[in-house]
């Protein structure tokens, strides 16, 4: 009892000695956002929410104007009656100006301050992170935001895209980050495209199907559905009814739980010539016209119409990233990670690059067509 | 002063107060795992890139050798520690100095664990405490365990050991966000880069002197060194597993400015309701660093006791009251990165290369001996 006491009240008193933080009197950054000015100083939207009971609405809005993204919260503390908190910030818009210089320099800060978190989303607007940030809404738009990127990663719809990825990517020489793009849509913010960056800056994007292709060279999918549009006059023999009178041209098939594997292959250093082999695996779901799959002959058939698709799509998305000199797939860092002594600089592969010849090899295998032939 | 006095090289340890062999194994375990594992795998990517890994099998093997060499020397006699042996070998005078500039090293090393361990907690968790504040109450702990003696010291490192040896389980979730690629090329390091990224590793290896000065304490000699290198390779083996999560998380440019890269692995850990799970770790590392302050700390004023024969007590205060004041004062970030240089520079060499050298004339003074006794 002796040594309790003391010790109790040693433990209690040490409570002091560490700065508190009542939390009805802080505003807890959810959402930053950052739009270039004329002379060349950022505008800074930042979301908070606030634990005041006596105050209705809990998320709160202020703009700033600093040369940083800690100078921001230090600029909009002086507007705001809180104490301002940055430890639960989630998501970080850039305008759409301000990323086509870079938005790197508003990214530092979360490698240096070991008080600021890594878990959290960038995203690039469309127009200006402003106009994103203050859609009247009436649910918690920090929370939308942040659930629309979240969720559609989960459902793999999304490659990987966070803030941790940008970095990795970032710093990693011979590949370039992917961000998603935020589009404002009848009032509300949804994902539309993909940004594309060369190192931090903005330089163009991927539509959705696209950032299928992309994610089928770069990642594993699990369970995903795609619609793949084919022509349809291989099939002309096999269709029993024209149910689809709008489109006499093409044939829509929707892919469910489809898998995928692929690997890049470096097979001629010094000419660069790549391979690519993907491998799906997906069951048929829905086609846009009756058709009879009565035997293999069929199946294989639509195999090779969907593969030769994919490469061909695939081809033209690769041109395009070659025409704006990403390298958002990593050819660069293949090309790094298999030749010794050699030490890649990044000015080296922006020449290179557009020279690579890639060759790409899909093998479609379609398991099941349902329960009716 | 006692200068002049000659001193016996063989300690009397009396039975009450030895310990088991078996407590070596944590002794190592705790005392190399301290706050240089946090940074050690910048400092060694720096030297071997990518190749990293065979860097720190190289320097693994070394120090099982210099570990080797440490039991061959020390069961040469009956019973020392490294003052008898310098005593012996070098004369009074010359050992005895050899001996304080060894308790000088040890006094730096212990100062880096607090000051290194102060720097992170005020970076990690309460950028506004003082300095004065967490020297204090670190240091109250340690005096206060040091002032019960070996024993329980050893019995803290045993205790905080397991205590704290979960942390290694939480890699997995940072482990899994690994790329492979970063390790390739693989064996691009030149012989000369990947031997100098095993010196790199010296600074988390140190605290193997221990060996040296507990040597006296231990009970069954004959089975000391089995657990000695089983914590020698419990530490290689750490390192390992930081290291390569850590390439294999930042790769290249990003390693190499991360001061402390395992914190950060362990910031990426996330539950919903731990977000944060380095506050954690920085709070739990206290458990790491005591152990180790109070096995210093002990070294010292039992080094201090048996070259001029200074009460333990006495020893203890004052190298309390200058790590206060170091505590207390060194605040710069550059200036303690450079004292941890000096003094993992100086390490390497007193502790890992020095027993090299001594083995030999231990040999040869042990031959002579013979001889003249075989004369006489």
């Amino acid at each position: 009892m002796k040594i309790v006491l003391p010790i109790l009240c040693m433990a209690t008193l040490l409570i002091g000695c560490v700065d508190t933080k009542q939390i009805e009197q802080l505003g807890i950054i959810t959402s930053y956002g950052a739009d270039l000015l004329e002379d060349d100083l950022i505008n800074n939207t930042l979301l908070y929410t606030q634990f005041d009971p006596d105050i209705k609405e809990p998320i709160q809005l202020v703009e700033s104007k600093s040369n940083s993204y800690e100078g921001a919260v230090d600029a909009a503390n002086l507007k705001t009656n809180y104490k301002l908190v940055t430890g639960q910030l989630r998501l970080k818009v850039f305008g759409k100006e301000l990323a086509k210089q870079g938005i790197v320099r508003l990214l530092t800060t979360h490698y240096r301050d070991a008080e600021e978190p890594s878990r959290l989303y960038v995203v690039v607007s469309d127009t200006t992170a402003k106009d994103v940030l203050t859609i009247n809404t009436s649910f918690n738009l920090s929370k939308f935001l942040y659930n629309l990127i979240d969720n559609n990663r989960k459902l793999e719809i999304l490659p990987k895209s966070d803030f941790k990825d940008f970095a990795h990517k970032y710093a990693d020489i011979g590949i370039d980050p992917i961000q998603p793009l935020i589009t404002i849509e009848k009032k509300k913010p949804i994902i539309e495209r993909l940004a594309l960056f060369q190192n931090d800056v903005f330089v163009g994007s991927l539509t959705t199907e696209e950032t299928f292709l992309f994610k089928l060279v770069m990642e594993n999918f699990k369970a995903v559905t795609q619609e793949i549009t084919i022509p349809k006059q291989p099939f002309e023999e096999f269709i029993k009814k024209h149910e689809d009178k709008r489109d006499a041209e093409n044939l829509h098939v929707i892919l469910s739980e489809l898998r995928s594997g692929q690997k890049i292959t470096l097979e001629d250093t010094k000419n660069l010539k790549y391979n690519v082999d993907i491998k799906i695996d997906a069951n048929l779901l829905e086609i846009s016209e009756q058709v009879v799959i009565e035997d293999e002959k069929v199946l294989n058939k639509m195999e090779e119409q969907i593969s030769k698709k994919i490469n061909k799509k695939l081809e033209e998305m690769l041109d395009k990233l070659k025409e704006l000199n990403v390298d958002t797939i990593g050819f660069g860092r293949i090309y790094n990670q298999e030749t010794k002594h050699k030490e890649l600089t990044e000015q080296k592969w922006r020449e290179l690059y557009p020279t690579i010849d890639v060759t790409f090899n899909v093998d479609v295998n379609i398991l099941r067509h349902g329960v009716f032939d | 002063m006692t200068w002049g006095i000659s001193m016996d090289i063989n300690v009397a340890v009396k039975p009450g107060i030895r310990i088991r062999a078996f407590y070596l194994f944590f002794i190592i375990a705790n005392i190399q795992n301290g706050t240089g594992i946090m940074g050690v795998p910048r400092y060694i990517y720096k030297e071997a890139k990518q190749d990293s890994w065979v860097s720190i099998l190289i320097a693994g093997l070394f120090i099982h050798i210099v570990v080797f060499v440490m039991f061959q020397i020390l069961n040469k006699y009956e019973n020392t520690d490294i003052f008898g042996i310098q005593v012996d070998l070098f004369g009074n005078w010359v050992g005895k100095i050899l001996g304080t500039i060894f308790i000088t090293y040890v006094f730096g090393s212990l100062l880096t664990v607090l000051i290194n361990y102060i720097q992170v907690v005020q970076v990690f968790i309460f950028p506004t405490l003082s300095r004065w504040m967490i020297t204090i109450l670190l240091l109250l702990i340690v005096t206060y365990a040091v002032l019960g003696g070996l024993r329980v010291a050893v019995g803290v490192a045993f205790i905080f050991f397991i205590l704290s040896i979960w942390l290694v389980i939480f890699l997995y979730k940072p482990m899994t966000l690994t790329d492979f690629g970063h390790f390739k090329p693989l064996l691009e390091a030149s012989p000369k880069e990947l031997l100098l990224g095993a010196k790199a590793t010296s600074y988390s290896f140190l605290g193997l002197e221990i060996l040296f000065f507990i040597y006296p304490f231990i009970d069954n000699k004959k089975k000391a060194q089995l657990p000695t290198q089983i914590g020698i390779a419990t530490t290689t083996f750490i390192i390992l597993l930081v290291t390569g999560i850590s390439i294999g998380f930042f790769g290249g440019d990003t390693l190499e400015q991360a001061i402390w890269p395992v914190l950060i692995l362990y910031k990426l850990i996330e539950y919903t309701l731990i977000e944060r799970f380095d506050i954690i770790v920085v709070s739990q590392w206290m458990m790491v660093i005591i152990p180790i302050m109070i096995l210093l700390s002990w070294m010292i004023t039992y080094g201090v006791k048996r070259l001029y024969k200074i009460s333990q007590k006495k020893t203890l205060f004052v190298v309390i009251l200058l790590l206060l004041i170091c505590g207390g004062t060194i605040k710069n970030q550059y200036t303690i990165e450079t004292i941890i240089d000096y003094v993992a520079q100086i390490g390497f060499w007193i502790v890992i290369i020095y027993p090299l050298i001594l083995y030999p004339l231990v040999l040869i003074k042990k031959k002579t001996n013979k001889n003249k006794e075989g004369e006489s």
